[in-house]
């Protein structure tokens, strides 16, 4: 099925098409309105009966064109047959005007024009020919003798260079003009593409993330029911065995997620929608729900809040993932202590951090830490079951952010700070 | 507390009702939009779970219903689906969810604990 053309290129055409009318037309009007003019002139010396036959001759080719070239031959044929016929008939008022034909030659550069500018160079070429012909017709036609006067002679010469030159110089207008509409249309195309390719990879992301997380789901939810005995008792082999489902498929959810959440980034799926947000609220509502989570573990955790910060532009579920990543690891990797969190404005730049009194990272490993699948081999011995992404996404978040993320540790157990940077103004 | 699930997949049906009843909350189940309304209707529940891709009336199209629905627009409705919040999340707020819930991510427990929250804030 033919694909529908976009509105704005409909239009354009429509706008085209009424020009072409009118141009098409002006030449015949021209010619008519000159033979009416010449007739208010007293002194002019030119054969009325002749003109009157152009002016017939042409409403008869007007009839012609609009009735039948018109309907049946393509646009450039048509075209042609116009700008061969205009300069015929141009030549033929030139000639019937006599004294007064030499001043309407520039009328030849009417359909000489257009030719250049619609039509392949050869057949322009063809058409100036013939115009050149009747400059040369109209030499010896007016000539005494057998040979043209030599001012004739220059007169013509400049006459059919000019004829020349127009065709030439409209030819490469054309050119030039047909290079921009094409370099334009192939812009627009391309970016058509672009959108097209843009929507299908969101929409393949979506779905791959339904049809993964789908059976994982149900495997997750019913694990879920029989670990926490919600089905009922279960003997204590089939339990543990229950446990290790249950635990590797959580596991596996979080993977699946990071992936997916990097492809998302990675690909600009993701858009942040920033919105003014008091960070220090959103660090705060944060901060809030971990230290419900963690009241078995010998661990402190301190907001030192600060005061008057100014709003911050950014979007807010994805700091609240980069500070839930952060916490997180803090908290995992810090068996006793305190973790503190600090929220400073320095002019146009906010700086979160936190810092654990946990296990540390070593000076080799800090550039490593933020790349995806990543672990330092501290951390390995204490806990093997994360999916070395969190830091890796929180980076590419930030960064999304245009700002900066980075760690600093004395190196094993003298505990580490994480700290991100995210600009004020955006 | 009354809750109905609208979902196109008998599994996820079976296991949120399973733990409904095993922790006593009264639930019913709805395979497709148009029943999930019909028993809406009947059963006035407290809180809604609804699936976004389901054949023919999608989720999306269910909730706007539900919410142009005198008699159903003040129930809390959570879509309950696997499609990233990115994709849909945007318009389940516009159309009036209260809350979007990527099933993968939460577990049966997980889910009551946010609806009993939603149905607490409700009632103050």
């Amino acid at each position: 099925m033919k694909e529908k053309e976009p509105s704005f290129l409909v239009n354009a055409k429509e706008k085209l098409n009424r020009y072409e009318r009118i141009i098409e037309i002006s030449t015949w009007l021209v010619v008519i309105a000159i033979i009416f003019g010449i007739q208010l002139i007293p002194s002019r010396n030119v054969d009325d009966s002749k003109a009157y036959l152009l002016i017939g001759v042409i409403i008869a080719f007007a009839l012609l064109y609009y009735l039948v070239i018109y309907k049946y031959f393509s646009r450039s044929k048509r075209l042609y047959i116009k700008d061969i016929a205009d300069i015929i008939l141009i030549g033929s008022l030139i000639l019937i005007l006599k004294d007064w034909g030499q001043y309407f030659y520039a009328l030849f550069f009417l359909p000489i024009a257009a030719a250049a500018l619609s039509l392949e160079f050869i057949n322009a070429l063809l058409i100036a020919v013939v115009a050149c012909l009747f400059v040369v017709f109209e030499i010896f036609l007016n000539s005494q003798g057998l040979y043209p006067q030599s001012g004739a002679l220059y007169q013509g010469a400049w006459q059919i260079i000019l004829i020349l030159l127009i065709t030439i110089f409209c030819r490469a207008l054309a050119m030039q003009l047909r290079q921009e509409k094409n370099a334009k249309e192939e812009a627009i195309a391309y970016q058509k593409v672009l959108e097209e390719e843009a929507k299908r990879q969101k929409e393949f992301l979506s779905l791959t993330s339904h049809q993964l997380f789908t059976p994982l789901s149900m495997i997750r939810g019913f694990s879920s029911l029989l670990h926490y005995r919600t089905l009922g008792k279960l003997t204590p082999k089939q339990q543990e065995a229950v446990g290790e489902i249950y635990i590797s498929t959580k596991r596996m959810t979080d993977l699946v997620s990071e992936l997916l959440s990097i492809s998302r980034i990675q690909s600009g799926k993701i858009e942040i929608k920033k919105e003014e947000v008091k960070i220090e609220e959103l660090i705060d509502e944060v901060v809030k729900q971990f230290q419900k989570s963690i009241p078995k573990k010998n661990v402190e955790l301190v907001f030192q809040k600060p005061e008057k910060l100014r709003p911050v532009q950014l979007d807010k579920e994805k700091i609240r993932q980069v500070l839930y990543v952060l916490l997180d690891n803090a908290i995992k990797y810090t068996s006793k202590g305190s973790i503190t969190i600090t929220c400073r404005q320095n002019f146009d730049i906010v700086n979160v951090s936190i810092k654990d009194e946990g296990a540390g990272i070593e000076k080799e490993d800090f550039d490593k830490l933020f790349q995806p699948f990543f672990r330092g081999k501290n951390i390995l011995e204490l806990d093997n079951k994360g999916t070395g992404l969190g830091l890796y996404i929180a980076r590419l978040i930030v960064e999304k952010h245009g700002g900066k993320i980075w760690v600093e540790s004395l190196g094993t157990n003298k505990g580490t700070t994480f700290t991100f940077s995210l600009p004020m103004v955006q | 507390m009354k809750v109905l699930i609208i979902d196109d997949e008998r599994g996820i049906l079976k296991m949120y009702t399973e733990y409904f009843k095993a922790t006593g909350i009264e639930s019913f189940q709805a395979i497709d939009g148009q029943t999930g309304i019909k028993i809406a209707r009947e059963q006035k529940p407290d809180v809604i779970l609804l699936d976004i891709i389901m054949p023919r009336y999608n989720g999306l199209d269910v909730l706007k219903d539900i919410k142009s629905d005198q008699d159903l627009k003040n129930i809390p409705v959570f879509l309950l689906t696997n499609l990233p919040e990115e994709s849909s999340g945007d318009k389940a707020k516009e159309l009036g969810a209260s809350g979007y819930l990527v099933k993968a991510q939460y577990e049966p427990k997980m889910i009551v604990d946010v609806i009993r929250g939603a149905i607490k804030e409700n009632s103050i």
